[in-house]
């Protein structure tokens, strides 16, 4: 087995994890281009280069966004070889060109989901030793030391991470047991178990496989549409979107980034967000913001909707499931969850600097003063929001009655002064 | 408010407040490319300080109920201690406030910076004390900022996270092991680490300090609902068993009348004991404005200072962080606006309670915080 000796990584992790530091380097080794070539060639001609080299990088890259357009969220071509790492920066640019959030969301999922079932595969059949993951982790600059001594209650924890580098991606798993407070946590370090850190390294992919957005101009980018095999790709894209066409417009986010009605409570716009950029959510996250649709006069139709955006969307699964919360047929329709259970699965977000709501994390404040906590986002919220809302807009109205009352006396005062 | 101002040095901003002299001086906790910009979207976030606010406001303690004042807006009406519902007078819901500080109160928060850093950030988060930033804020508490690498690339999930370590929110008894076996409470091991050992050490510490200590800690708890006076027996009669479980680290805590909601209140108790006890809002906004290190804190006239570790022990806000020489000779004349101005210890001495329209002549800091605290005008 050929290993790249900077990263004590064998070759092959190269080829089927190209998000690795440095992989860059195997394609080029691959492609016969020495280190200082490398720095004098442009993205465009790096592009053009690739699909003159690969003849089947095309094809692949079309098969790519036909699974992911279709929710299909795995890799159908072959993953360990030099193409399949050719991929990657490809489809990081042409993800970038168009700009589209849900296209990205399904890349770094996809991304996320191999490395998980390889390294599980790994596990099952002990060709890779735990040093492996500890020299993957180092190669993405994150600290996590092995150590296979270290035993907590009987249980063997031979992973030690840093807790800024586990922080940076346990909490985008929204479960109590991946919280500080719930893991063995000392000297600024938490110990882990293989298939934690197995979890772990999926969400980094995910955060490292991320296309950035900002980094291909407009200049660039009607450059690389020029090239023919990106023109047809994007065509293709544009195609298969079209058919898809609930998915990626979905009605309710018609107007940009709009998070919904100013009458929901801020955990509901917190979910609305991360849907509307095609972000995984919770299966508590999706069953609080069903119930919260349904219980609010919106149909089975609107709540479906919202979950058009999400990269794993089935819309059999989804329809069935909402039918199913919505009480169809001799059902019971679900009621939102209330305020405290919504805490103790840690989507409330009553005091989130950016969805936050006074009315949340104060209470209601009655006319003679007295203060209502808020128990539930689909009842109290709203009908306290509403009463603030109405409050405000009559002391609006009062505002410009004083203002105008002032310009009045003003205009009187020059008039007599004259 | 003036904001989103950007200075190209420190020149400029000493210039700036020389010829504007605000009340209240705030600098952004968070590092923009363009941190003049005015809109949040134009600034482009880099990252932000880790910044952790311990204020005797968010601390419940019982001097308040001494020196706290609410005056009825309609009426004039005055209570003492929390703000009432309603005026028992005339009925009105508005009210000024007047709230004070005392040694007690800014004890308080000297202690919760103790605890956060010798129990928290040394011993768990392992940073070390040169990273830790600490500062007065001029009124009731202290800020720590932690400006390392590692903390100012934290995102507003993980700085929550954080936070909810500290403040021992979010502990999963059932993750932990917590449950009834074959009728036997299963508790935690001082050896455990964490929350869960730390629950079982405050556990073992009220015990062996004997029944008193026991009765205090569970009937006047910190926050919520006292424990029944019959479980308080329950426990105390069961003291001893209890300390021989938990010192021989055995896990089994069983007592006859102790059911599973009762000793999650338990824990509950002794959590609130064990947490630092942190504005966490603070901690999590990652656009947080934070007051300017050297400037005068708009509500006391005490200074917004940098303070060493290993001076806080003996720090005394009341005494060190003055504006102005402790000089009795140099002195103002003021007149007592507000229906009281309860009392305060300004340098070694103390002064007041006044009443509305006493004349007094007193030292400049005495003078600058009680016009501050806008219970004074000058005369």
């Amino acid at each position: 087995m050929e290993i790249i000796q900077k990263y004590n990584l064998p070759k092959q992790l190269f080829l089927q994890f190209p998000w690795l530091n440095e992989s860059s380097k195997v394609l080029f080794d691959d492609l016969n281009i020495s280190e200082e070539k490398m720095g004098s060639i442009s993205l465009i001609e790096m592009v053009q280069f690739l699909f003159k080299e690969y003849d089947e990088l095309l094809e692949r890259i079309k098969q790519f966004f036909r699974n992911i357009i279709q929710s299909k969220e795995e890799f159908s071509t072959p993953t360990g070889d030099v193409i399949h790492l050719a991929m990657y920066p490809v489809l990081q640019i042409i993800i970038s060109v168009s700009g589209n959030r849900i296209l990205g969301n399904a890349l770094t999922n996809t991304y996320a989901k191999h490395c998980q079932l390889e390294l599980s595969k790994y596990n099952a059949k002990k060709d890779f030793p735990n040093k492996i993951l500890q020299n993957i982790f180092s190669n993405l600059g994150i600290s996590c030391t092995v150590d296979e001594h270290i035993f907590k209650n009987g249980i063997k924890y031979p992973f030690q991470m840093d807790f800024p580098s586990y922080l940076r991606v346990s909490t985008k798993i929204r479960n109590d047991s991946w919280k500080l407070i719930n893991r063995y946590f000392e000297s600024g370090k938490i110990y882990l178990i293989r298939h934690d850190v197995v979890l772990l390294l999926r969400e980094f992919v995910r955060q490292k496989t991320l296309p950035d957005y900002r980094q291909i101009n407009k200049e660039l980018s009607s450059q690389m549409e020029k090239i023919p095999e990106i023109t047809d790709i994007l065509d293709e894209i544009s195609k298969m979107m079209a058919t898809h066409k609930k998915r990626f417009e979905s009605s309710i986010f018609s107007e940009g980034e709009t998070i919904g009605s100013e009458l929901f409570p801020p955990c509901i716009k917190a979910i609305l967000y991360r849907v509307i950029h095609g972000e995984n959510l919770s299966h508590n996250e999706r069953l609080a913001i069903a119930f919260f649709y349904l219980n609010t006069n919106h149909s089975v139709e609107e709540t479906v909707d919202i979950f058009r955006t999400s990269p794993d969307f089935d819309e059999k699964i989804a329809r069935y499931q909402t039918e199913f919360a919505a009480g169809s047929g001799k059902g019971k329709k679900y009621s939102m969850y209330n305020c405290v259970k919504l805490k103790s699965y840690h989507i409330c977000r009553d005091d989130d600097p950016n969805f936050g709501d006074k009315l949340c994390r104060d209470g209601a404040k009655k006319r003679n003063g007295e203060i209502v906590p808020i128990q539930n986002p689909a009842k109290d919220f709203i009908f306290w929001k509403k009463v603030e809302l109405n409050r405000l807009h009559r002391s609006q109205i009062v505002d410009q009655l004083e203002s105008s009352d002032e310009s009045e006396i003003t205009k009187k005062k020059e008039e007599d002064s004259k | 408010m003036v904001r989103h101002i950007q200075f190209p040095s420190n020149k400029y901003l000493v210039r700036h407040l020389i010829t504007t002299a605000p009340r209240h001086s705030y600098h952004s906790a968070t590092y923009y490319e363009r941190p003049g910009a005015e809109t949040m979207d134009q600034k482009g976030y880099i990252s932000c300080d880790f910044v952790v606010d311990i204020d005797a406001d968010h601390i419940p303690t019982s001097c308040r109920h001494n020196h706290d004042y609410a005056i009825c807006k309609a009426c004039g009406a005055m209570f003492q201690g929390e703000k009432p519902l309603k005026c028992s007078e005339c009925e009105s819901t508005k009210f000024d406030k007047i709230s004070w500080i005392c040694d007690e109160c800014l004890d308080v928060s000297k202690k919760q910076v103790f605890n956060l850093v010798e129990n928290f950030l040394l011993k768990e988060f392992s940073i070390p004390l040169e990273d830790i930033n600490l500062y007065f804020s001029g009124h009731r508490g202290y800020h720590v900022h932690l400006k390392t690498k590692e903390f100012l690339d934290l995102d507003q999930d993980a700085r929550r996270e954080i936070s909810d370590y500290v403040t021992g929110e979010g502990f999963s008894f059932k993750i932990w092991d917590y449950r009834k076996i074959q009728n036997n409470m299963m508790g935690f091991s001082i050896e455990d680490p964490g929350w869960a050992g730390k629950i079982a050490k405050e556990l073992y510490n009220i015990l062996i300090q004997g029944e008193p200590r026991i009765i205090e800690v569970f009937e006047k708890p910190i926050y919520g609902k006292k424990l029944n006076a019959v479980l308080i027996n329950n426990l105390i009669s069961n003291r001893q068993y209890l300390i021989n479980q938990i010192s021989n680290k055995r896990k089994i805590w069983q007592v006859a009348g102790l059911s599973d909601k009762t000793w999650i209140r338990i824990f509950e108790i002794l959590r609130d004991r064990i947490k630092a006890d942190i504005d966490v809002v603070v901690s999590i906004d990652l656009h947080r404005l934070i007051r300017l290190e050297g400037s005068l804190h708009g509500k006391t006239g005490f200074k917004v200072m940098k303070i060493k570790y290993e001076d806080l022990k003996d720090f005394d806000p009341l005494k060190d962080a003055l504006s102005f020489p402790d000089n009795q000779e140099n002195t103002l004349d003021i007149e007592i606006t507000a229906p009281i101005s309860p009392k305060i210890r300004i340098g070694s001495t103390n002064y007041g309670p006044y009443n509305k329209g006493e004349k007094l002549k007193l030292p400049l800091n005495t003078a600058l915080f009680l016009l501050c605290k806008d219970v004074a005008k000058l005369k």
